[in-house]
């Protein structure tokens, strides 16, 4: 359960500061946790309406540099947008991955970017 | 029992004591799936997921209430004592009985907990408790 794992470099809490859409980035606050093949995540996009925010959770694995996250739970809402609550979800996202010191670069296949610093324990 | 042999049992005492404290906060590393909640803060059939990873933690699961999907979601960090759990929450989001809340809300929440097994039984102090079964 260490932060340093060789066979699984993403293991361990990462904060989420910035997310990048079509080179234009929004800083956002929140988590991104990764242990035992298992994802969740809960982060916070400031907003004229308020804070939307999303927490998710699911499964993971790592092949490489490629992180494929499996999605499972989805609750997101806030900022004037509709409430979605699912457990079913089941979509799966391959994400090209990129570490460099504590910094954890994820792109995602809508082409949107976002970049998380490692946490460490206090 | 002399001043140094007195020393010596305090010191003997606190190493035999601290690592058993750090193992705790250890213990509860990596992915939990909740299986049951119970008590006031309840509401519905709950299903969900508990991550503890370097100090941090994220839980959000679902509740079904007659029909309706109500959603809980909180992170942070985290700190054992004992049989107490600290959740030091910094980002919090709930949708329960209709009411919505999505804002970071900085709190400390006390909390007992117990683990047998695989089976983590979490208690608050409104008495309601949440309990999970550990991924693997």
């Amino acid at each position: 359960m260490t932060s340093t794992n060789a066979t699984d470099p993403v293991q361990g809490a990462w904060r989420t500061v910035r997310y990048v859409v079509k080179g234009s980035p929004t800083d956002i606050e929140g988590v991104l946790l990764l242990v035992d093949g298992r994802w969740s995540t809960l982060y916070f996009v400031p907003g004229a309406d308020g804070p939307w925010g999303s927490g998710e959770a699911g499964s993971y694995e790592v092949d490489g540099r490629t992180l494929s996250f499996h999605h499972r739970l989805m609750f997101q809402g806030g900022g004037g947008r509709p409430l979605h609550i699912t457990q079913e979800a089941s979509h799966v996202e391959a994400c090209p991955i990129a570490i460099a010191g504590d910094t954890l670069t994820i792109q995602f296949p809508s082409g949107n970017t976002l970049v998380c610093e490692r946490l460490r324990r206090s | 029992m002399t001043r140094a042999s007195r020393f010596c049992f305090v010191v003997l005492i606190t190493m035999a004591i601290a690592p058993t404290a750090r193992l705790s906060a250890d213990a509860l590393a990596g992915a939990w799936r909740m299986v049951n909640y119970q008590g006031a803060a309840s509401h519905g059939a709950a299903t969900g997921q508990l991550l503890f990873a370097d100090g941090h933690f994220s839980l959000t699961y679902t509740m079904d209430e007659n029909g309706q999907r109500w959603g809980r979601a909180h992170a942070g960090s985290y700190e054992t004592n004992g049989d107490r759990l600290i959740y030091h929450v910094e980002w919090s989001m709930e949708y329960v009985a209709g009411k919505p809340s999505v804002a970071p809300k900085p709190s400390d929440r006390e909390t007992k907990f117990a683990l047998s097994g695989d089976t983590l039984t979490v208690t608050f102090s409104n008495g309601s408790v949440q309990t999970f079964k550990r991924e693997r």
